[in-house]
């Protein structure tokens, strides 16, 4: 089974220290979620696994073929309709042509019923859609490009509870046709929900859970909100 | 490696134009603006001529200043905007995506470069003459390797780390003293003058237009082998991360 292993990683901007002997695991058909403060680190991470940050040691051993990437903020060109933002967004995610019947047939067969709402974005005029429909509309259109690692920067963020919902299911049928998903959140809930791990960023390290009550019991905390906080608020060391 | 992998830049470089074409605002300010400068001008100095080579000594300036634009406002200004905007983030990190990229942009611009010049030129003929078909040809060569030449210090500049409102003002500001220099270059100039605006591509771009491409045959060769050069740079260096981000 292909695997993303991090291994010891550490990473620093000039003098401070992002990570220090780091590791975290990411295996084909399975959800592996990242929690952590702002300013921990989540996005670093993701720009040492796209290459684009340096790490001063570890390894990172990867089997995936195909890896794609969803920044946290994203903008589009006003001009266009969203049909054409996925064009353009496909020319560079896969190299072979995806069209729109392609991603419908994943979509609907990942989330019943939500067909009918991506055709309407489809069409929309990207400077009358909303934030969230433009995350939700690019979440759901990168889980069609046929990679088979998908990272994914707080997609749910600003997206409300229907889209999230879908963006979930979504997230799961691509899962279980073997992708690796690596997705970051603020939201600790949604992520002990959906994912099959999930990794908390504390101590300039990641701390892996499979379930709630491990978490909020290696934090001594009474709720998911409280163990985040608890986790958040440890000395670096 | 299929139809589709291959004609991926084209493909993109036809969605650039797309949203060229759909900005009538930047139309206007690039070609629309000269063609009215050129207008006030010409009547206030002299009667409108019909003769070729006139036509492109009262004209030259303004198809170098219009293909200046072209390279810093259009090719060199939408890559930094969409650096700004997480695009590039978010798609262009690989050395294929950026290859891919580059080569859309910079084909999608060459078209467009193409366009302005022929909107000039029709725009400025209406009055002063016939149409001309070899004439044209000859001024969309020249012009375009124009283009060619502001290309180079337009894809530097996106290489320095500027924010989308730095990156506007440095543009505004090169464009403008290039034109400030290439017209006082015009009259006699002191050595130290001179000697400056040797270092002027808009000096450069001017005696392209009048002394036409083969005459400057060794400028053309600089410009070419320096953009296969830079294209090389610009795959490795080319900044990915939004200047505005922490990192």
């Amino acid at each position: 089974m292909a695997r993303l292993l991090v291994d010891s990683l550490d990473v620093r901007y000039g003098t401070h220290i992002v990570f220090h002997k780091a590791s975290l695991t990411v295996t084909a058909g399975s959800i592996s979620g990242l929690l952590g403060p702002n300013g921990s680190g989540k996005t670093t991470f993701f720009d040492v696994l796209c290459g684009l940050k340096k790490r001063e040691c570890g390894e990172i051993s990867s089997a995936f073929s195909k890896l794609l990437y969803l920044s946290q903020i994203i903008s589009t060109p006003p001009v266009f309709r969203m049909f054409d933002i996925f064009k353009m967004t496909m020319l560079f995610c896969s190299d072979t042509r995806v069209t729109q019947q392609h991603a419908l047939d994943k979509i609907e067969k990942w989330s019943p019923g939500i067909a009918e709402r991506y055709c309407e974005i489809w069409n929309k005029k990207s400077a009358l859609c909303s934030y969230g429909e433009k995350r939700w509309f690019f979440t759901l259109s990168l889980l069609c490009a046929n990679a088979d690692l998908v990272i994914l920067d707080e997609p749910t963020a600003g997206v409300d509870p229907e889209f999230r919902y879908h963006i979930w299911r979504c997230l799961e049928g691509a899962a279980a046709e073997g992708v690796a998903v690596l997705v970051s959140s603020h939201n600790v809930d949604e992520i002990v929900a959906h994912c099959d791990d999930f990794y908390m960023l504390s101590q300039r390290r990641f701390n892996r859970f499979t379930d709630a009550q491990g978490f909020m019991g290696a934090y001594d905390a009474q709720s998911l909100d409280e163990a985040f906080i608890h986790a958040a608020s440890l000395p670096k060391g | 490696m299929d139809f589709y992998f291959v004609s991926r830049p084209a493909l993109l470089a036809a969605l650039f134009i797309k949203e060229q074409l759909r900005e009538p605002v930047a139309l206007f300010w690039t070609v629309v603006s000269p063609v009215v400068t050129y207008y006030l001008l010409t009547y206030a100095r002299a009667p409108l001529s019909s003769e070729a080579v006139d036509y492109l000594s009262k004209t030259s300036w303004f198809y170098a200043f219009v293909s200046s634009n072209v390279a810093l406002f259009g090719l060199a200004f939408y890559i930094v905007g969409r650096r700004e905007s997480g695009f590039l983030r978010s798609f262009v990190y690989t050395d294929r995506t950026k290859v891919v990229f580059l080569i859309g942009q910079f084909s999608a611009y060459s078209v467009v470069s193409i366009l302005y010049c022929s909107v000039f030129y029709m725009l400025t003929r209406i009055f002063s003459g016939e149409f001309d078909v070899a004439e044209y040809l000859v001024i969309l060569g020249r012009f375009y390797v124009c283009f060619l030449l502001f290309s180079i210090p337009a894809l530097l500049l996106t290489l320095v780390p500027l924010g989308f409102q730095n990156a506007s003002t440095l543009f505004s500001i090169l464009s403008l003293t290039m034109l400030a220099l290439g017209i006082i270059s015009m009259g006699p100039v002191s050595p130290a003058l001179a000697i400056v605006g040797f270092f002027n591509p808009m000096w450069w771009a001017n005696k392209i237009m009048l002394d036409g491409v083969v005459e400057c045959g060794l400028v053309f060769w600089v410009v070419a082998i320096s953009l296969v050069f830079l294209f090389l740079v610009m795959c490795r260096y080319l900044l990915i991360d939004p200047v505005w981000s922490r990192y």
